[in-house]
């Protein structure tokens, strides 16, 4: 899939650990790991906009689209 | 929330497991009477009062082994699919029904009810020179029921197999 999730990037620019954003977020540990790890096959938006107020930043922070 | 296929398929779950507990007994009963009948020909009286095993037992001991291989091949497949069945419903997990497990064991059917065709189709070769009521008795390939019967379960596996992966996606959707 040409989409790129860097939420590995943002969080480590925010000095964030995965459990502190599980818990920002409200999703489980495994489902924040599938994506941070590229295995996700859809977002909601609302997952989207509660990562991106979590973490302070836009969501073309977080996906990427690459050929 | 328990719906009526909720009900049914606990109801299914009994009757495949009481059907594969009668077809290893009906199984086990024929070997040990074709066994038997191979030993001494007034064996099989005791379980056949048609006679027709008894007819080609006494004359034709070839015709004799050859059927009974067949027939006991036929039902050991039946008794297959029946303990398959009565596995995975068993083990299948009604609030979430799409597994790959179902998907492999629905393919495992079609594919037992293609060699059950197969049998059955080599039976009538094998004794159509014989006797058209043996024929009836016990094959009967002239439908192609079995053959039809595994292309459509097939079918139903590929599409469990898609409702499988459809439902992947979904529990990957974060």
């Amino acid at each position: 899939m040409p989409i790129i999730v860097n939420l590995d990037v943002m969080m480590a620019k925010r000095k964030m650990s995965l459990n502190e954003l599980a818990e920002k977020v409200d999703i489980t540990l495994a489902n924040l790991s599938i994506l941070k790890t590229g295995k996700a096959k859809a977002v909601r938006f609302s997952t989207l906009e509660a990562v991106c107020k979590a973490l302070n930043c836009q969501p073309g922070d977080i996906l990427e689209w690459q050929e | 929330m328990k719906t009526r296929t909720y009900y049914i398929l606990n109801i299914l779950k009994i009757a495949a497991l009481l059907s594969f507990a009668l077809i290893s007994l009906y199984t086990f009963l024929f070997s040990v009477l074709f066994i038997g009948g191979l030993i001494d020909s007034n064996f099989i009286n005791i379980g056949y009062s048609e006679n027709l095993l008894v007819d080609i037992r006494t004359h034709y001991i070839w015709e004799y082994l050859k059927m009974g291989i067949l027939i006991i091949s036929q039902y050991a497949l039946y008794t297959y699919i029946w303990y398959i069945t009565s596995n995975v419903l068993r083990s299948v997990n009604l609030s979430q029904p799409f597994t790959l497990k179902v998907a492999k064991t629905m393919e495992k059917i079609s594919i037992t009810l293609l060699f059950i065709w197969i049998i059955s189709y080599t039976g009538d070769k094998v004794i159509l020179h014989y006797k058209e009521e043996f024929l009836k008795f016990f094959f009967s390939t002239t439908e192609f029921k079995y053959l039809f019967s595994a292309g459509i379960m097939y079918i139903f596996s590929q599409i469990f197999k898609r409702g499988v992966e459809i439902q992947t996606e979904n529990d990957l959707t974060v």
